[in-house]
């Protein structure tokens, strides 16, 4: 039996974590993997929001369709995991040419025929076939992934929300199981079935990447240089995505943080809880809610009943912010790692 | 130095108890009344200290001679049952011969020989053991049953909030904030003072908040295959400054339930309770007292904001709560998750 294994040292356990947000650039990978996976016919069902993105294909992503063959592995230097699409797009631009050419000429080693011309000038770091990719991610994301983020980013977030429980109480080992039938902890490290290969994390840990549009069994992307981090992507919904969050008759697209927030808390304390989203006084929040400094002071007071925000004190200013339930209520998970707060 | 090394085994198996146990929060706070004796510093009005200083009971005197100021303390009282019957029969069960090495230990740092009744005790001697289980019994009647509600608040309070940081930032981050005394540092953690290496055996180490606690994080290392290891911090306000503890008055007349009445409106926050055990929307109706229609409406609010799931079983639903929604009620899961979610593949 095919069987991936990656060895993880403590220190790489204690390092293993959920990434803080969705990659725009690798769900725009993911999408086309999926694409193709349609097209193949390899896709148990296909849902109508991939009907829809197929239509949407621009012309300006066809080079996409050169550069990644059928099925994966696909060359890494397109894995960018920067929450922000300009981000991540300026990170596939500031490939190295060495880079470009070594992940290229590997991965045309598993097709056959010669790459087109333009494939090799990307090789070779040419600037315009650069471009042309930067252009095609660019695009493609803008047509298929871009007007379905909201919904997204609702599926990234319930998915973290649904698994930090078991990640407490179970440790890593119940939860890698929990993630899918392909993973499991055994004996200091994780087994993958389902293909060959053995993988050391160098100490950097491995990033929990919950996908809300990959369907197919987990994969990785793993550090060669000890630069970039270890991912592991992973279906965040079994059945895909569904253009709305996974609930059984839910027939809103709205974040957790829209409307279904205020019909739970009320208008005025779901734009409270939001509004605090940024640490602010009673005054200052009062000034944003555009309610009474006595009414944004009673409000904070119920919230913090709940433990949903805390309120520290400086000299005689009162200071209001998220608690950890209150962003996970929110669906955020703490942007950046705090040190020093317990 | 306190070193503490994992294998990664002891990593991806380090997990948060899943509630307050009764017999380790008596104990430590017999262990808080002794240091807040010998620090002879000024007690804060509405400490719990003052109240449990005058509702000592005298049975519970004997714990003195087993329970110093600083650690070790004898193993028995590490008991996690939830519940303190429960842990009283497991110290019962003790064999004491065993013990007899901890009891003296407990004993090491005091002049003289100790007492009769300790040495009968590490002879197994039934009266003995029945004196201890007494004045625990007596000893949580009067200090720590009254604060119970307190003890939950704090404790589920204090994993909801450590629950994200550890998602966010693995156990490193998590360590990183327990405590400042605790650093995650190469394959182990790190607490200062004391020189001591501990090796875990593979089946990782059990993280308690306490609520009663309020000194610095305690190690407990197991050599024993059936009881885990386990780090206990205090939940108070996690700084272990020495300054009060989650269970002082202000948080004695705060509980979860009634805010989340304030938060919710009454009825919807009675049906968000009512799904700690799984329901149909009848059912639900039933055991909140309003019409099915409105138990509907009720579970589809708090669907779209994650507190609660419904799955479909052919025409009927079942409601149940969502881990959001248990953090909510300050609940962890205690069911195994395994194999949840996904289909064959």
């Amino acid at each position: 039996m095919a069987l991936a294994r990656f060895n993880f040292t403590a220190g790489d356990v204690a390092r293993t974590r959920f990434s803080p947000a969705a990659a725009p650039v690798v769900e725009t990978m993911l999408i086309m993997a999926e694409l193709r996976g349609q097209a193949a016919g390899s896709r148990r069902r296909v849902d109508r929001w991939l009907r829809e993105a197929r239509a949407a294909f621009p012309l300006t992503a066809r080079p996409l369709l050169d550069l990644l063959r059928p099925c994966m592995p696909w060359p890494n230097f397109l894995d960018s995991f920067a929450p922000d699409l300009k981000e991540g797009l300026e990170e596939v631009r500031a490939t190295p040419r060495a880079i470009l050419r070594s992940q290229l000429s590997d991965n045309w080693e598993l097709r056959a025929g010669r790459p087109p011309t333009w494939v090799r000038s990307l090789a070779e770091g040419d600037r315009e076939s650069v471009e042309l990719v930067v252009r095609a991610l660019h695009d493609l994301h803008q047509a298929v992934v871009e007007p379905r983020w909201d919904g997204a980013l609702v599926t990234f977030h319930a998915e973290v929300a649904r698994r930090m429980p078991m990640l407490a109480v179970g440790g890593h080992e119940e939860l890698f199981a929990a993630l899918h039938p392909r993973l499991r902890w055994r004996e200091n490290g994780l087994d993958r079935t389902g293909f060959d290969g053995e993988y050391d994390l160098h100490g950097l840990g491995m990033v929990l990447m919950p996908s809300p549009f990959w369907t197919g069994d987990p994969l990785f992307s793993i550090s060669d240089d000890g630069l970039h981090p270890n991912v592991l992507i992973y279906a965040a919904h079994p059945r895909g995505f569904h253009g709305r969050p996974p609930a059984p008759e839910g027939p809103t697209a709205d974040p957790v943080g829209g409307d279904s927030l205020a019909a739970l808390l009320g208008p005025t304390r779901a734009a409270v809880l939001r509004a605090l989203a940024a640490p602010r006084g009673t005054c200052e929040l009062a000034g944003v809610v555009g309610i009474s400094p006595a009414s944004a002071s009673e409000h904070a007071k119920v919230l913090r009943d709940v433990y949903l925000i805390e309120t520290s004190r400086e000299g005689r200013v009162a200071r209001h912010s998220l608690t950890a339930l209150g962003r996970t209520m929110l669906g955020q998970l703490p942007a950046t790692p705090r040190r020093g707060t317990g | 130095m306190v070193r503490v090394n994992f294998t990664p085994d002891d990593v991806a198996r380090t997990r948060f108890t899943v509630a307050p146990a009764p017999l380790v929060e008596t104990a430590l706070a017999l262990v808080g009344l002794r240091r807040a004796a010998h620090a002879r510093g000024h007690v804060g009005a509405g400490s719990w200290v003052l109240e449990a200083r005058r509702n000592f009971p005298a049975t519970a005197r004997p714990l003195l001679d087993l329970l110093g100021p600083r650690p070790p303390w004898p193993d028995f009282f590490d008991s996690a049952a939830p519940d303190i019957e429960q842990a009283l029969e497991e110290v019962r069960a003790t064999p004491w011969t065993e013990l007899r090495g901890d009891l003296s230990y407990a004993w090491a740092d005091r002049p003289g020989r100790p007492p009769t009744w300790v040495r009968n005790l590490g002879d197994g001697d039934r009266e003995s053991v029945d004196l201890v289980v007494r004045a625990l019994r007596d000893l949580h009647k009067a200090v720590v049953a009254p604060r119970w509600d307190s003890v939950r608040v704090a404790f589920h309070a204090d994993v909801a909030k450590r629950i994200p940081v550890l998602a966010a930032g693995g156990h490193e981050e998590l360590f990183g904030t327990l405590h400042p005394r605790l650093r995650w540092r190469d394959d182990g953690l790190d607490r200062a003072g004391t020189d001591m290496v501990c090796d875990l055996r593979g089946d990782g180490l059990v993280l308690i908040p306490s609520a009663f606690w309020n000194g610095e994080p305690l190690f407990s290392v197991s050599h024993d295959e059936r009881r885990p290891s386990s780090l206990l911090y205090s939940a108070a306000n996690g700084n272990g400054n020495g300054h009060g503890s989650a269970c002082d008055g202000r948080l004695a007349d705060r509980s979860v339930g009634d805010g989340l009445a304030a938060l919710l409106g009454p009825t919807r926050a009675a049906v968000l309770r009512a799904l700690a055990a799984p329901r149909g929307t009848v059912e639900l109706a039933g055991v909140v007292g309003i019409s099915p229609a409105s138990a509907s409406e009720h579970a589809k609010v708090l669907r779209e904001v994650y507190l609660i799931e419904t799955l479909r079983d052919g025409r009927a639903v079942r409601h149940s709560l969502t881990a959001l929604g248990r953090t909510m009620l300050g609940q962890l899961p205690t069911a195994s998750y395994r194999g949840d979610g996904f289909g064959a593949v």
